[in-house]
C-alpha cells in the first residue's frame, strides 16, 4: 500500500524529497487529485507527497497586482479570496471533473493547465513572477523579482509551468493579477462547415481587437466562434462585433451579456470522465484542419480560437487517426482517459529527437536522483 | 599549435579569413558595451553568416577548449557582450535576413541580428511589436525581453549541436525559459517572434 507524507512547510517538503531520493524511492506530487491520470503512470509503490498544507495566501499589500499562492491551495478557493479584493488570476481551466473544483494552484501550473482567458491574458506561464521549488537535493530554490536572478540559467518559472513536477515539488507561486471585469458579453456565429469556421477565426482574430477570450466550439457537425469583451463598455464592444463576424461568414450570429454558462460549457468541454481528451497544439492558421479531422473522428472540440489549442473529446481508438492527420509541428497530448484505456495509450507521442535530449538533460540537473513524478512526462522523463 | 592559434586558423576555414578579426584595432571596437563598459581583448572576433557557420564556430571552440562569448549589437547592459580574455567573441551581426512573414499566424521568424527596429518595420503597417529594445532580436531574446512574444527558436547548443525548438511541442517550456539566459543555454539562430495585429 502507498503511504503518503503532507509537508506543512519548504522545509519539511523538501526534506521528504530528500529523504526519498536517499532511498531511490520515487515520489508522486499530489494536489486536489484532480489529474493524476493525466501523462503516463508512475510505480505504484511511490511515496505520494501531498501539497494540501502548503495552502497559504499571501496578497502584497505592497503591491496588490502580486499575490504569493500556496501550491496546495485549491485554485477555486484563491479566486475566492482575491476577488474580496475585486482582483483575479487570469487562469481558468475546468477545475476537475464533476462537481468538486479541487485542481490546486501547484497542479494547475504543473500541467500548464488553462482556460478561455489565456486568450486576453495569456497562458499560465504569463501570470506566473516566480516560484518556489523544493529539489530532490534537499534544497529549496526561488526565482522572482525579490530573489537575485539566476543569470547562468533558464527561467525557472517558464521551465516548472507544464514541467508534470519532474523538476521538484512545487510550493508556492507568486502571480500577476488583474482587475476582475465588471462587466463581460460575448459575440459568436456559427456554421456547419469547418474550414470556414478556421478562415473565420483567422480572420476575426485580427480584426476583433481587446478580446478577452475568444473560443471554438465544435459538436456534432456544428460549430462557432464565441468573443467576449469585458469591461462597463462589454456589451457595446459585443454587439458592435457581431458585423464582423457576420462578414466572416458565420450564421446566427448574435450577441448577449448573461454570457457566463456559454464560458462554464466551454471549460467543462476540457474535461471528459468516460472519453479521451486529446489536447491539440497547432497554428491558428491550421484550426480549420484540425476541425476537419475532429468531425471525421466524431469528436466535440472546445478551443483557444486564436492561439491553435485544440480540446478534442473522442473515443480512444480515434487517436492515432486525428494524430496521423495533423500537419507537421503540432502536438496531441492525450489528458483524460478512460479508467480502462489507461496505459494502453502513449500519453505525449513525441519522437525521440535532439529536443528531448536537452529536456533529459534539464531533467536531469534539476532531479539527478531521478525521483520526482518519473515517467509521468514527455519521452518517460 | 596553441588552442587559440589552431582555433583562429580552424575558423578561418569555416568563415573565410575576412570573417575572423584579429588585428587589435578592429578587435578594440567590440570590447564595450551598451553602457560602454571595457572588456578584454578578444582572441579573435567571428562574423558567421549562418546557422551552420554558428554551429561550426561553436563546434571548433568546444574541440579546442577555447571559451566564447556572443553577441548582437553589443547594446546590452549589464555585461554579457564583453568579450572574455582569450575566448572568442561571436558576432551575430552578419545575419540580418528575415526568414519568413505568416501574418495568417501573426509571426516572423528572422536572423538573430536583425534589429528590433527593422524587425518592427517589416511587419508593419498590419503588425506591430510589443518590444522595445535597442539592439538586436537575438539580444532581446536572450536578455528576456521579447516576453510572450518568443515563439520560436533555432539554437546551437554548446557542442555545437542544432536543435530547433518548435513552440507547439510538449514537454518543458524550453522556448520560454530560454528568454533572459544571456547566452549560457546556447545561439539563437534563428528566432521566431509573435508580432500583434494593428486592427
Amino acid at each position: 500500500m502507498t503511504d503518503s507524507v503532507t509537508p506543512r512547510s519548504a522545509t519539511e517538503a523538501a526534506a521528504a524529497l530528500a529523504g526519498a531520493a536517499a532511498q531511490r524511492r520515487p515520489v508522486r506530487i499530489s494536489g486536489g487529485a484532480t489529474k493524476l491520470g493525466w501523462g503516463d503512470a508512475v510505480q505504484s509503490d511511490a511515496l505520494r507527497l501531498r501539497t494540501e498544507q502548503l495552502n497559504r495566501i499571501l496578497i502584497h499589500t505592497h503591491d496588490p497586482t502580486t499575490a504569493t499562492l500556496g501550491a496546495g491551495t485549491p485554485l477555486a478557493h484563491a479566486q475566492a479570496q482575491l476577488a474580496r479584493s475585486g482582483m483575479m488570476l487570469a487562469v481558468d481551466p475546468q477545475l476537475g471533473l464533476g462537481l468538486s473544483p479541487a485542481a490546486t494552484v501547484g497542479g494547475v501550473i504543473a500541467t500548464a493547465d488553462s482556460g478561455p482567458l489565456s486568450h486576453g491574458y495569456g497562458p499560465t506561464r504569463d501570470q506566473i513572477i516566480g516560484v518556489t521549488l523544493a529539489l530532490s537535493s534537499g534544497k529549496v530554490t526561488q526565482s522572482g523579482p525579490r530573489v537575485e536572478a539566476d543569470r547562468n540559467g533558464y527561467d525557472l518559472a517558464k521551465l516548472v509551468t507544464g514541467s508534470f513536477g519532474t523538476l521538484g515539488v512545487l510550493l508556492s507561486v507568486e502571480v500577476r493579477l488583474h482587475p476582475l471585469p465588471s462587466q463581460t458579453a460575448t459575440a459568436f456565429g456559427s456554421t456547419d462547415d469547418p474550414e470556414v469556421l478556421g478562415a473565420a477565426a483567422v480572420t476575426l482574430a485580427q480584426a476583433l481587437s481587446g478580446m478577452q477570450a475568444f473560443d471554438v466550439a465544435w459538436r456534432g457537425g456544428y460549430g462557432g466562434l464565441l468573443a467576449q469583451f469585458a469591461g462597463r463598455d462589454a456589451e457595446a464592444r459585443a454587439a458592435a462585433a457581431v458585423k464582423a463576424i457576420s462578414a466572416a461568414g458565420l450564421a446566427h450570429v448574435d450577441s448577449r451579456s448573461d454570457d457566463g454558462s456559454t464560458w462554464v460549457s466551454q471549460r467543462a468541454g476540457q474535461r471528459s470522465a468516460d472519453r479521451a481528451v486529446l489536447r491539440v497544439h497547432a497554428k491558428r492558421s491550421q484550426l480549420g484542419r484540425v476541425l476537419r479531422l475532429a468531425a471525421h473522428a466524431e469528436a466535440d472540440v472546445v478551443g483557444r480560437a486564436a492561439l491553435g489549442v485544440s480540446y478534442l473529446t473522442l473515443n480512444v481508438n480515434r487517436i492515432a487517426n486525428v494524430r496521423a492527420g495533423l500537419p507537421e509541428g503540432c502536438s496531441a497530448v492525450v489528458l483524460d482517459l478512460p479508467q480502462s484505456a489507461r496505459g494502453a495509450v502513449d500519453s505525449w507521442g513525441t519522437p525521440e529527437g535532439p529536443e528531448l535530449q536537452l529536456m533529459r538533460q534539464i531533467k536531469q540537473s534539476f532531479d539527478p536522483a531521478g525521483v520526482c513524478n518519473p515517467g509521468v512526462f514527455v519521452g518517460s522523463i | 599549435m596553441e588552442a587559440g592559434a589552431d582555433l583562429i586558423e580552424r575558423v578561418r576555414l569555416v568563415l573565410g579569413s575576412e570573417q575572423v578579426l584579429t588585428d587589435p584595432v578592429a578587435l578594440s571596437t567590440y570590447r564595450s558595451d551598451g553602457v560602454r563598459r571595457q572588456g578584454p581583448l578578444p582572441l579573435a572576433v567571428a562574423l558567421p553568416g549562418d546557422g551552420a557557420e554558428v554551429a561550426a564556430v561553436v563546434n571548433a571552440c568546444a574541440a579546442g577548449s577555447v571559451r566564447w562569448i556572443v553577441r548582437g549589437a553589443g547594446t546590452s547592459r549589464d555585461g554579457h557582450a564583453l568579450p572574455v580574455s582569450g575566448g572568442l567573441l561571436i558576432v551575430l551581426t552578419r545575419m540580418r535576413r528575415v526568414l519568413s512573414i505568416e501574418l495568417a499566424d501573426d509571426e516572423v521568424t528572422v536572423e538573430p541580428g536583425v534589429p528590433v527596429a527593422t524587425l518592427a518595420r517589416a511587419v508593419a503597417p498590419t503588425h506591430r511589436l510589443q518590444i522595445d529594445h535597442p539592439g538586436t532580436v537575438g539580444g532581446a531574446a536572450a536578455q528576456g525581453a521579447l516576453g510572450r512574444q518568443l515563439v520560436g527558436l533555432d539554437l546551437v547548443q554548446d557542442d555545437g549541436a542544432l536543435i530547433s525548438l518548435n513552440p507547439r511541442s510538449s514537454g518543458y517550456d524550453v522556448v520560454g525559459a530560454f528568454g533572459g539566459s544571456h547566452g549560457t543555454r546556447g545561439i539563437a539562430v534563428s528566432v521566431t517572434v509573435r508580432a500583434v495585429p494593428v486592427s
